[in-house]
């Protein structure tokens, strides 16, 4: 049937495909003509454009919360060559290599490759631009191109980042923000007059393609003052670097995020891109014993401890299966919180074992660690915390008091912030507002944030913080006069990759803090990588740099304070008298001082201290000489602690001296394995001799247990002995 | 009869739709870039605006498909009608509009790409009633010339020569398949010879007979009515063997050509694709072409298979000649590149065309 109906048209259609068939033949024959073989209509196509640039318009600004700018864009000159149109290349060359100050040679090898266009030098002054114009070289032309420049320098450099030479933001605010900073791009054509002169035709740019401004909750003022503190503690210690984040622990708005090394991203085609990353953010570090303020808090708020109950610490170790955990000393039978003010691992690890593991592991997920902030900052790190469903009864153990687990700096902020906001973790903000076409500050808003612990839990835990800072406490020089402060410290041995286990050298010192602590105003969080000297403890060099950072913060929003000038005290004299210690210091800690200096911060708003004081720390960001050797020259006097003390040998401590005059009891290290005497001598600062096998455990010591030193360089002689019964109790550091 | 017969959606043609699919989908991607310089963020309007009738053109496809081709038969006449008075109501309502006056509703309506249906749903009626094997004398073409001139002629009359030429090519496509005696060939080619002289005297404008005049030497004046054929000669050139990449273009993102999103959209795919990029795109059409003969062959009746002879070669004339205007080898006239070139009117009679040529295939087996 259907045979019927085409019969005789199907050799028609035989046609009609032929016709088809030869139609497409001609068609790609003179495609491939066109495209392959015949050159003159790209030929034509070069001539009516020399060359297409790719030009962004300029980035918008970041400026600091009060508008202070960070990053702004200039037209900078940049020489390029069409080499086709040179006359005398090597002339050419010779001439530009002068006033660029190139090699001759290199240039001429460029000049003689026949690229349509070539850039010989970006971003020139503008007086080697003006010369190589009189010049007046054919073939040789100079364009504007939009340039990054970062006015306040290395001031909050791996936060704000930089963009590249062709305009892309590729580290920190200027790589999470470029789609927003971005101008967009246009083509600019480079055209070629009659008479061989290169012309950049730049149309007349319009307005709104230039990039939007970017509002940071940065406070340049407060930045520079931390940044301040940082480079004298880095200084001081001898450290590698170290980090110093404020939150405004209502808002979690970051005020201040110090690190050092500093980066310049003015200079950063010089600089090693790594180098430029931030450690705050990108960095995760073990956080010590700062963990147990997060444990307890989360214990409190499970109702398995109650904030007066007393723990056992036995005689100051605690086997759990494959490890023995160690106090510095025996502290006997301590309160909650005193487990945080001397910063008891052994304690610690009861409280977590009440906790039990899968609630100890939600509250510290709830505080934020194992997680990106979700800050937006580019590449941030989430830190290190397994599942509970993974840790061992030893990882729990550790887990407690900051070890097996490692968290950003920024990450430590915003918890300590959290603490310090009624229990409520609020996400880092980096970013306040971006400016929209019109003109308008556009807010990003506020998240809400998530309840971590009860309000009861998180004031009962700020409160027994503030005891770390008391005279007795690891973190007293973190103590600012006037004001309630709360931390704890924190110090962490570095994991020594190569040898596959906890380094005996390297070591991090941590703090964090809230103050003042009946109205937190700044929560913040130091560290400092690699303090060199027989001190390396969160105590001797976190502490003192929290104190430094906060009160240089507190004088800039009007509250005058100044770090306390505190003696260390034997432990066992103060429990002794404690009594009288919690009484006192609870009188000295809401003196009429403290009302005074909000009331001057109301007479001096903030915006007074605003640009020209950021200007000058900018230009000479080393530390103020006057409080940096006021701190490590004086430390025999106290303006808090009540002179119930005579002032010891004030002769001794003489100014030039890093390493302040200590008074010291001496440990028990009768016992202990090389590690762990280590570790208990870093964080008394003493300088230990060691004699014997060092496989074994410390059999003798010198001076004995209990003896009371006061120098400058504490030194403890111990001998070890490696007897085979004793191999059963070496502990071992767990990866 | 508007049941779906089970065979029918059995034998659905998932290889045209499937062709047709990419094709509308390549030429989605390239208007996407050729429409992107100066546009702010995002995509163009253009563009957005060919997405939504790419929706509507496949909504009319299924449309058409649904409907047993063989009803149209009987509609044949009064689609016929209708189409004659839809191309007359512009000169009535519109005001001269791009030198033309064939479009409808401020510029936004042409209906003479709905004619172009229309006449083939009356040459295959008419041709399913009287054979084109049974023809032998020109005298029996008079009346399918008649069906063909009228539509022509108004279209003419609007000054839309491209759309008037690519009317005509239509009806030509079934010339083939009458069988006159060569002489009778000689004197249809004769006449249709002297007609276009005519036409060339009497029926262009200058600026009509200034474009052919610069096709035939385009360094007349390169900087004016020659201009978008040297441009579009340079684009392809600048192109090469794999393109410069797609939103590379220079040419095309520089906006050198001035029609480059519609009857130039084919420089702006050579340009960035290359030869290979405009050699794939070409076979496609070519196996669309061949599909659509296949189609033919393969019908259930005479109707079917001339109704599917008319959409190939509703197909095939826009596509070689707007390809070939692009490369140089025909003047520069008014004519988009189906499934492919910006313009919703266009792309909904192509969808109509398609769902014409899927009705006829998926019912080739259904008595």
């Amino acid at each position: 049937m259907r045979a019927a109906t085409l019969s005789g048209p199907s050799r028609r259609l035989r046609l009609l495909c032929l016709l088809f068939l030869a139609a497409f033949l001609v068609l790609a024959a003179r495609a491939t003509h066109l495209t392959v073989f015949d050159s003159r209509g790209k030929g034509w196509g070069e001539r009516q454009i020399h060359t297409v640039l790719r030009l962004s318009a300029p980035r918008g600004l970041i400026v600091d919360r009060r508008g202070v700018e960070l990053a702004v864009t200039v037209q900078s000159p940049s020489i390029y060559v069409v080499p086709d149109d040179l006359d005398d290349r090597a002339q050419t060359a010779g001439a530009l290599a002068r006033i660029l100050d190139l090699d001759a040679r290199d240039l001429a090898g460029q000049l003689e490759r026949r690229q349509r266009f070539s850039f010989v030098k970006r971003w020139v002054t503008r007086d080697e631009a003006e010369r190589v114009r009189e010049l007046e070289l054919p073939g040789v032309g100079i364009l504007k191109e939009p340039r990054r420049a970062y006015p306040a320098g290395a001031l909050a450099g791996q936060l704000v980042g930089f963009a590249n030479i062709d305009g892309e933001g590729v580290r920190g605010i200027e790589q999470q923000h470029d789609r927003t900073l971005r101008g967009r791009e246009r083509a600019v054509i480079v055209e070629r007059t009659a008479d061989r002169r290169l012309l950049v035709v730049d149309p007349s740019l319009p307005r709104d393609m230039a990039g939007n401004d970017v509002r940071l909750t940065l406070d340049a003022t407060l930045q520079a003052a931390a940044e301040g503190a940082l480079a004298a503690a880095v200084e001081r210690s001898g450290a590698r670097g170290g980090v110093a984040v404020t939150l405004d622990p209502k808002t979690g708005d970051i005020l201040s995020l110090a690190e050092w090394p500093p980066t310049d991203p003015n200079v950063f085609r010089q600089l090693d891109f790594p180098s430029t990353r931030s450690r705050a953010f990108l960095d995760a570090f073990e956080p010590g014993s700062t963990m147990k303020a997060f444990l307890v808090a989360g214990a409190l708020d499970a109702g398995v401890v109650r904030p007066d109950e007393s723990f056992d610490t036995g005689p100051g170790w605690l086997r759990v299966p494959g490890k023995t955990v160690r106090d510095h000393r025996p502290y006997g039978v301590i309160d909650l919180s005193e487990v945080l003010q001397v910063s008891s691992n052994v304690g610690a690890v009861l409280i977590g074992q009440r906790l039990e593991a899968r609630r100890h592991y939600e509250v510290l997920r709830r505080f934020g660690f194992g997680r990106s902030t979700e800050s937006g900052f580019p590449q941030e790190s989430s830190g290190i915390l397994r599942s509970y469903r993974d840790w061992k009864t030893v990882d729990h153990a550790t887990i407690s008091f900051g070890q097996g687990i490692s968290v950003t700096p920024v990450q430590l902020a915003a918890a300590t912030a959290a603490l310090a906001n009624n229990g409520v973790w609020q996400k880092p903000r980096l970013v306040d507002a971006l400016r929209k076409k019109d003109g308008e500050w556009e807010v990003l808003p506020r998240e809400v944030g998530h309840r971590v612990v009860s309000r009861d839990a998180a004031r009962t835990t700020l409160q027994m913080m503030e005891s770390v800072v008391s005279a007795s406490g690891t973190g007293r020089r973190a103590a600012l006069t006037g004001l309630r402060v709360a931390g704890k410290t924190g110090t962490a041995q570095k994991f020594d990759a190569s040898a596959g286990r906890y380094s005996h050298s390297r070591y991090l010192a941590w703090f964090i803090g809230v103050t003042p602590a009946d109205d937190p105003a700044l929560a913040i969080a130091v560290v400092i990588d690699e303090p060199q000297g027989p001190a390396h403890g969160g105590g001797d060099h976190a502490a003192p740099l929290f104190a430094q950072v906060a009160s240089a913060q507190l004088a800039q929003l009007g509250i005058v304070t100044e770090p306390a000038r505190l003696r260390p005290v034997p432990f066992r004299t103060l429990v002794a008298e404690r009594s009288e210690f919690e009484e006192k210091p609870a009188a000295g800690t809401t003196p009429p001082t403290r009302n005074t200096a909000k009331k001057a911060a109301r007479r001096a708003p903030p915006e007074l201290a605003g640009r020209t004081q950021v200007l000058e720390t900018a230009a000479e960001p080393a530390p103020k000489p006057a409080v940096a050797t006021r701190i490590a020259a004086a430390p025999a006097h106290s303006a808090a602690v009540p002179a119930s003390l005579p002032p010891v040998s004030a002769a001794a401590s003489v100014a030039a001296r890093p390493v302040p005059h200590r008074t010291h009891l001496v440990p028990d290290f009768r016992g202990e394995t090389l590690d762990s005497a280590r570790r208990m001598a870093a964080e008394d600062a003493l300088v230990l001799e060691l004699e014997g096998d060092r496989r074994g455990l410390a059999v003798e010591q010198h001076p004995a247990p209990g003896t009371i030193l006061v120098g400058e360089e504490l030194r403890i002689k111990l001998r070890f002995s490696a007897g085979p019964e004793q191999r059963g109790t070496v502990s071992k550091e767990e990866g | 009869m508007l049941r779906i017969d089970r065979r029918s959606i059995q034998n659905f043609d998932w290889v045209l739709l499937a062709i047709v699919a990419i094709l509308v989908s390549a030429g989605l991607v390239n208007l996407m870039s050729a429409t992107h310089a100066g546009v702010e963020s995002g995509t163009s309007d253009i563009f957005r605006r060919q997405v939504l009738a790419v929706g509507v053109a496949f909504a009319a496809m299924v449309g058409v498909c649904v409907i047993d081709y063989r009803r149209l038969a009987r509609l044949a006449m009064p689609l016929y009608i209708g189409s004659l008075a839809f191309i007359v109501l512009p000169i009535l309502v519109s005001p001269a509009n791009r030198g033309a006056q064939a479009w409808l509703f401020d510029g936004r309506v042409q209906p003479s790409e709905f004619a172009k249906v229309a006449l083939i749903v009356a040459l295959a009626r008419y041709f399913q009633r009287n054979p084109p094997t049974e023809i032998t004398r020109v005298t029996q073409l008079g009346v399918p010339i008649a069906i063909i001139a009228l539509p022509v002629g108004i279209i003419a009359l609007q000054n839309d020569v491209g759309v008037a030429l690519l009317t005509l090519l239509v009806g030509v496509t079934f010339l083939p398949f009458v069988r006159i005696p060569l002489p009778a060939w000689a004197g249809l080619g004769a006449a249709g010879l002297a007609g276009l002289l005519a036409f060339w005297s009497y029926g262009l404008k200058d600026y009509q007979r200034t474009r052919i005049l610069d096709f035939l030497d385009p360094s007349r004046d390169p900087l004016a009515s020659g201009y978008q054929a040297m441009q579009s000669r340079i684009a392809v050139g600048s192109g090469g063997l794999f393109g410069t990449g797609w939103m590379e273009g220079s040419q095309t993102q520089l906006r050198f050509l001035p029609t480059q999103h519609s009857d130039f959209v084919f420089s702006v795919l050579a340009e960035e694709w290359g030869f290979v990029g405009s050699a794939l795109v070409l076979s496609l059409y070519l196996i669309l072409l061949l599909w659509g003969l296949w189609v033919a062959r393969n019908a259930k009746d005479a109707f079917g298979a001339m109704l599917a002879v008319g959409v190939v070669g509703a197909l095939f004339w826009p596509a070689t000649i707007n390809v070939a205007m692009v490369l140089g080898l025909a003047p520069v006239i008014g004519v988009p590149l189906p499934l492919f070139s910006y313009g919703g009117s266009a792309l909904l009679s192509a969808g109509l065309l398609v769902g014409l040529l899927l009705n006829v295939s998926m019912r080739r087996y259904v008595f």
